[in-house]
């Protein structure tokens, strides 16, 4: 049994640890170190609950469930700590995060992304995993209608972000 | 990619192409259940000193100090029905906070937390400082009985040794309150960030 479940985690962590840790690092503006420890805690959840996944849904949407939910409970923590409630975090820093080992076009990217909302962010990362607009929406909570608004919103910010660089 | 364009998704797999998961599996899974057995552990001690903190005020009021008094008795029973009313709230915030789940979608997890954090705070805040209030109240209706056996000097002493401590309590049920309060903001805030 345990060695079954063990199985089951490695294939996981094989399988999608690239995706986690990508959408991490989008998420945190291209911080290398959070992004691991983030990445980290996410796959100590999977193991968590590995027991009750009932693949009822994919383990791609169930693993970035977890992942989305631990990068928002992560900017909880965060806020909290900051002590500025009502200040959003991107405010605090933009560049200074981003990976000097990252190539130009990532670099933009990542900063580009930077200047998303946390949320927007997050969404950014599952359009760059070209997840369905079905998956997207199942993995956040909110109707396609909503997602589709919010897309939009994305795409115009992001055009203007990386036209202006 | 036809929803954010060709650079952005070169870009992206390029940076993804490098990423290699790190080999130290078995690590992860032993830090996963260190980290599963230590919350089991904090909640579950938690509710050990708070029962253990019952029997003893047991033992002391009913036992030990053996009231006579019809105003002594009712001061005990409102003390310790209030404690066992608190402890009781504690075990079920610790069984309301386990049905929550990190596997659910965004804004069903927030909204679960955001009751959970209400609950909370409805426990923390209204509950804990009706729990002192009565507390007290079932204290001071023991003075009297107190004052017949002991001197106004041991008197002042034990008054004074209860509500010292009681208003440093008092404080800090106050920062924790406060705490709870930016807590459920933010998730309030994320709420709204993902409905809008």
């Amino acid at each position: 049994m345990i060695f079954d479940q063990k199985k089951r985690f490695e294939n996981f962590y094989q399988a999608y640890y690239r995706m986690v840790f990508q959408l991490c690092l989008g998420f945190l503006k291209g911080d290398d170190e959070q992004a691991k420890d983030l990445t980290q805690e996410v796959f100590m959840q999977v193991w968590n609950n590995l027991e009750k996944f009932r693949e009822d849904s994919s383990p791609k949407t169930w693993i970035y469930r977890i992942t989305v939910n631990a990068c928002l409970n992560h900017l909880k923590k965060q806020k909290i700590s900051s002590e500025k409630i009502g200040e959003v975090i991107r405010d605090q820093e933009s560049a200074e995060e981003i990976n000097s080992d990252e190539n130009d076009s990532v670099k933009e990217l990542y900063k580009a992304m930077a200047e998303l909302s946390e949320v927007d962010r997050l969404i950014t990362g599952f359009l760059l995993e070209e997840m369905s607009h079905e998956e997207i929406a199942s993995i956040m909570g909110i109707t396609e209608g909503n997602l589709r608004v919010k897309i939009h919103r994305i795409k115009q910010r992001l055009k203007k972000l990386i036209n202006h660089e | 990619m036809n929803e954010l364009g060709k650079t952005l998704k070169e870009g992206w797999q390029s940076s993804g192409a490098s990423i290699v998961p790190p080999t130290n599996m078995e690590l992860l899974i032993s830090e996963a259940e260190k980290l599963n057995q230590s919350s089991i552990k904090f909640q579950r001690n938690n509710l050990i000193i708070l029962g253990l903190s019952f029997l003893m005020m047991c033992y002391f009021l009913l036992f030990y100090f053996g009231f006579q008094e019809l105003l002594s008795k009712i001061g005990v029973a409102i003390m310790l029905g209030f404690f066992l009313f608190r402890v009781l709230l504690e075990a079920y915030s610790i069984y309301k906070g386990k049905e929550k789940s990190i596997t659910k979608a965004a804004i069903d997890n927030l909204e679960e937390e955001k009751n959970y954090l209400e609950l909370r705070l409805k426990i923390h805040g209204t509950f804990t400082y009706l729990t002192l209030g009565m507390y007290t109240l079932g204290f001071i209706l023991l003075l009297p009985e107190f004052a017949i056996y002991l001197s106004s000097f041991w008197m002042a002493a034990m008054v004074v040794s209860y509500f010292v401590p009681g208003i440093i309590l008092t404080l800090v049920i106050r920062k924790n309150v406060q705490k709870e309060i930016r807590e459920l903001r933010t998730v309030v805030e994320l709420m709204k960030k993902i409905g809008s």
